[in-house]
């Protein structure tokens, strides 16, 4: 396949690729800052076993994330009271955000439509 | 904008790597207790909580080389996998990416040739000198004029050893002449630098061969070092050569050493042979030379003493050479002079030569000419590109971020850019010192081509080109407009692509115009009358030192002469004392009888024989010419003068029947019988009319004048063969002659004209070069154009929308950028023409007539380039475009 990347050949996760940058911008907004842990927590809780999470993957997203300025991270203690690292989402990250949903929406629409055609 | 923030924390990160993989163990390690209690909390044993703990977390080491990969820039291998991708794209559409190549091509190899020449002329450093930042020319500036070589005498190159020691660890002073090597047919020129004590401390070579005269220790009266070219052409590169005897012309020398490898000499012309100054000067001046005020050849060069500074150096010998003696001026006013260092290369004269700045100027068109071929490849790209969108918006929904299909674009662009990099690369080696012997010094040509420099040069040069043409259809292409996969399988067109077919044509503006300033500047040159008919004559002669004395020379210059009228195709012959235009002779001269003293300077003589007006074409405005019996010893003592000399010394009255006194052995007084009419006294174009008070004698009466002789001949055609013809025959004539000197008088227009000849001739090239990427990229959006829609010009046609219609439909975008361009370009091209003016010949480029013309020009040449591809919207079957998806 022409587009096969990078990051193709990295650990899979059964959640949809690319979208992992959206699920954890969605629970960053929506919960306010969270350690790695936290944020893995949030996705199973919210997907309830229907979708199975290999939690390490978090942290290649959440650099990437950061990289792009769409999320920042501070040191500060966690509940059992361990040095702990804080991520929270930015102002370019919700605007990112909102851009990210649509463009999933689209992408949907426009994979059913090929799925329709071709069928 | 987060692409490229993305990149920078990317090339951030890699410094301190290791504080990166440790923040992640310990966020890694705190997931794993959290998850390790969540399990306990759930009931489960220790030793199985921690288990399951661990499987939730997944392979660390997977993990954490994700991780890495993020943080770091892309690795090699998807480079390789890019780049791999980019080729197989690349040989989908082969024709594509052959014209792509092409193009390209063609203007990096502009750019590159023009790159390598300016680099080769002003800035790489002289071959073999050593440390070259402390070896320099001296050149005077008088006032506030530019600064032109020193050429001095003895005493004033001695008085700024002395009075300038501080700054100076060495000045010594140097003069080029030729001499002949061998007699007869293997008789050879030679160029020959006659050099002064510390010459080759300045210098500071190392010898490929021998031992250089260095100091006034080494300069041994005969020492005589030869260039590694001459050494194996003369000696095979046999290492017996030192030790060995130079015969010079008269002179005799012993070879000492060898110069290295790719060393011409300082000078334009390779230089073959050096030899001591004080045995060149000796023998022509006698012992006192270092006095003689007279001998002004000199050319002064330098060593500064570590750590000091050209100012500092400038200032000391400036002083220095004000003390001492100083030329007059005509004006008789006092100047002051300064002495400004430059390089040691001649040709790098401080301010530039007319022809350096001619070549600054090509180069910058070549660099116009890369432009346009880029900004037409990085169309091609874009149409494409946008043929594929769909391919891209799928891969965007796929998750690829546009960092990276900026990077395929990029990578596409710099294969591209590399393959036209690679192919210019040999096309410049190939063409080099054809480019060099039309643009360098023959002694920068005989340094010779290959150096990292050039390949440095075209490395630079492609991965500019891949930026530029790269640069707009990645972020064009991975724009969020292009990529919205609900509009992905649309064909579209692009504003970016019009404004590259706008600049494209602007920028193909200022080289047409520039080489239509300069074809005419050289034809109005062509047409400057000198008063002499020099088409068809050429000029032999022999040194007069090797044939042993001047009545020898003499001789055996008529001899030459005499053979020389034999021949079929020369139609006259003439035995001269000075060859006109090239050098000026005069002498004393006292009139007889009532005449006005003119104030300054004596008339300028010339010793000729009657054939001399005939051959140069100059005519009689009063009296005769003289006749061949006054051509001989003791003939009748008469003159030929010209208007100027009439004027100047009998103004208002009839010159003819005056009498002169010429020199000083010949005590008769010579009549003027002849009035011929002006001609220019040197071939400089600004001094085309300018005409000085001048007198012709018989050469035969007055041989002793002038100890100089050459032969003018003029034949019924000038070719190639023409020139060793007459050489040939004038060997024939004695086995022993001396190396014969044969070349065609209008090279003396050469200086003048090869400027405005080079203008003409390359920014014709880079014009006609621009113009034909520029509409070939022309024709290729618009059949892009045609292409994209040809749904909709198929609905229209259906509709009953006119053939005309349709075509210009097609082509009205494009046209109205054309016309931007043309507009925009035609107004920076005459904006800026004022600084070609000063290179043009009695010329203001400011010809508002001349950019119209152009503009239209080339504006019809584009809409040409439109209309052939989208002739074929007017052809569309309805029917057949319809079905088309």
């Amino acid at each position: 396949v022409a587009f096969r990347q990078e990051r193709w050949v990295s650990p899979r996760t059964d959640i949809p690729y690319g979208t992992l940058d959206l699920i954890v911008l969605k629970t960053l907004d929506a919960m306010g800052p969270l350690h790695g842990y936290g944020i893995a927590r949030r996705i199973e809780q919210v997907f309830q076993g229907t979708l199975e999470l290999n939690q390490g993957t978090i942290y290649p997203a959440l650099l990437r994330l950061e990289q792009r300025g769409w999320i920042a991270s501070d040191w500060g203690a966690s509940d059992n009271n361990r040095r702990a690292r804080f991520y929270r989402i930015t102002a370019a990250g919700r605007k990112q955000f909102v851009a990210e949903a649509k463009q999933w929406a689209r992408t949907v629409a426009t994979v059913n439509r090929l799925l329709e055609d071709e069928s | 904008m987060s692409a490229l923030r993305e990149l920078w924390s990317r090339v951030l990160s890699m410094v301190g790597a290791t504080r990166r993989d440790d923040t992640l163990t310990e966020e890694l390690q705190h997931h794993l207790e959290l998850l390790t209690q969540e399990y306990r909390a759930k009931g489960l044993p220790d030793a199985e909580a921690r288990a399951a703990a661990r499987q939730s977390l997944g392979n660390e080491w997977h993990t954490q080389e994700a991780y890495r990969r993020q943080s770091r820039l892309p690795s090699i291998d998807s480079l390789i996998t890019d780049v791999r991708f980019a080729v197989r794209r690349l040989r989908r559409d082969l024709g594509t990416t052959l014209s792509a190549v092409i193009l390209l091509t063609l203007g990096v190899t502009a750019s590159l040739l023009t790159g390598d020449v300016l680099d080769r002329l002003l800035l790489r450093p002289p071959a073999a000198v050593g440390t070259p930042e402390r070896a320099k020319r001296l050149y005077v500036a008088f006032d506030h004029d530019s600064p032109g070589a020193l050429v001095t005498n003895y005493a004033t190159v001695d008085g700024l050893a002395t009075g300038a020691a501080g700054a100076f660890e060495s000045v010594a002073c140097y003069m080029t002449q030729s001499a002949g090597l061998g007699r007869g047919r293997d008789a050879r020129q030679l160029s020959v630098v006659a050099y002064s004590t510390s010459y080759f401390d300045v210098l500071s070579l190392k010898p490929a061969l021998g031992t250089l005269p260095l100091g006034s220790a080494g300069a041994a009266p005969d020492a005589a070092v030869i260039s590694y070219g001459l050494w194996q052409r003369a000696f095979g590169g046999d290492s017996g050569a030192i030790g060995k005897p130079l015969r010079l012309g008269a002179n005799v020398f012993t070879i000492r050493a060898v110069t290295p490898k790719g060393f011409a000499g300082i000078d334009d012309d390779p230089t073959d042979a050096w030899v001591p100054l004080a045995a060149i000067a000796e023998a022509r001046l006698g012992p006192t030379w270092r006095m003689a005020p007279s001998y002004f050849m000199l050319r002064v060069v330098s060593r500064l003493r570590p750590g000091i500074q050209d100012t500092a150096a400038e200032s000391l010998a400036s002083t220095a050479y004000r003390a001492g003696t100083q030329p007059d001026f005509s004006d008789g006013k006092k100047h002051t002079a300064w002495i400004v260092l430059g390089e040691l290369p001649a040709a790098r004269q401080p301010g530039g030569t007319r022809e350096i700045r001619v070549a600054m100027w090509i180069a910058a068109v070549a660099g116009l000419v890369m432009l346009i071929a880029c900004g037409n490849v990085g169309n091609l790209l874009l149409a494409r590109g946008l043929r594929h969108a769909a391919e891209l918006a799928l891969k965007t929904s796929f998750g690829a971020t546009r960092l990276r299909l900026m990077r395929e674009i990029l990578i596409e662009a710099a294969l591209l850019a590399g393959a036209a990099g690679v192919a210019s690369l040999l096309l410049v080696l190939w063409l080099s010192t054809a480019a060099g012997k039309l643009l360098l010094p023959p002694a920068v040509v005989a340094e010779g081509v290959l150096s990292p420099r050039l390949l440095i040069l075209a490395c630079g040069i492609s991965i500019l080109a891949t930026l530029l043409l790269g640069v707009v259809p990645a972020f064009r292409l991975t724009s969020v407009r292009i990529l919205n996969p609900a509009h992905a399988f649309q064909n579209r067109a692009s504003w970016a692509m019009d404004v590259f077919t706008g600049l494209q044509v602007a920028l193909s503006v200022p080289p047409v115009i520039a080489a239509l300033l300069f074809a005419s500047s050289l034809w109005h040159a062509k047409q400057v009358n000198f008063g002499l008919q020099t088409t068809n004559v050429s000029v032999l002669s022999m040194n007069a030192d090797e044939l042993g004395s001047a009545v020898k020379s003499h001789d055996a210059h008529r001899r030459a002469a005499e053979r020389l009228a034999l021949l079929y195709e020369v139609q006259g012959v003439s035995l001269v004392q000075t060859v006109p235009m090239r050098g000026v002779y005069a002498t004393m001269f006292q009139i007889a009888g009532p005449h006005t003293e003119p104030g300054r300077s004596i008339p300028y003589v010339n010793g000729v024989d009657p054939s001399y007006f005939n051959v140069m074409g100059m005519h009689f405005v009063a009296g005769h010419n003289f006749t061949n019996a006054d051509n001989v010893k003791g003939g009748n003592p008469v003159m030929v003068i010209n208007e100027a000399f009439a004027k100047a010394y009998w103004p208002g009255q009839n010159p003819l029947g005056h009498c002169a006194v010429v020199g000083t052995t010949n005590k008769a007084c010579a009549v003027v019988v002849g009035v011929v009419a002006d001609t220019s006294m040197w071939p400089w174009l600004e001094f085309a009319h300018h005409s000085e008070p001048s007198y012709f004698v018989p050469v035969e009466q007055y041989g002793d004048l002038n100890p100089q002789r050459a032969i003018l001949v003029r034949t019924t055609t000038l070719s190639e063969t023409t020139l060793p013809m007459l050489r040939r025959q004038v060997q024939s004539s004695g086995p022993s002659l001396p190396y014969i000197d044969v070349w065609s008088f209008d090279d003396v227009f050469q200086p003048s004209l090869r400027p405005l000849r080079l203008g003409a001739q390359l920014f014709v090239v880079l014009g006609a070069l621009g113009v034909v990427i520029a509409c070939a990229g022309l024709a290729t959006v618009t059949g892009y154009a045609v292409t994209r829609r040809t749904r909709e010009l198929g609905i229209r046609a259906a509709l009953g929308a006119s053939t005309r219609d349709l075509v210009f439909g097609t082509v009205a975008q494009s046209l109205a950028a054309v016309a931007i361009g043309l507009v925009v370009g035609t107004i920076c091209a005459y904006g800026s023409s004022h600084w070609l003016k000063t290179l043009l010949f009695e010329m203001d480029p400011a010809i508002p007539i001349l950019y119209v013309a152009v503009a239209l020009l080339l504006l019809g040449m584009a809409s040409l380039s439109a209309f052939v591809p989208a002739r074929r919207a007017g052809q569309l079957n309805p029917v057949e475009a319809l079905r088309q998806e």
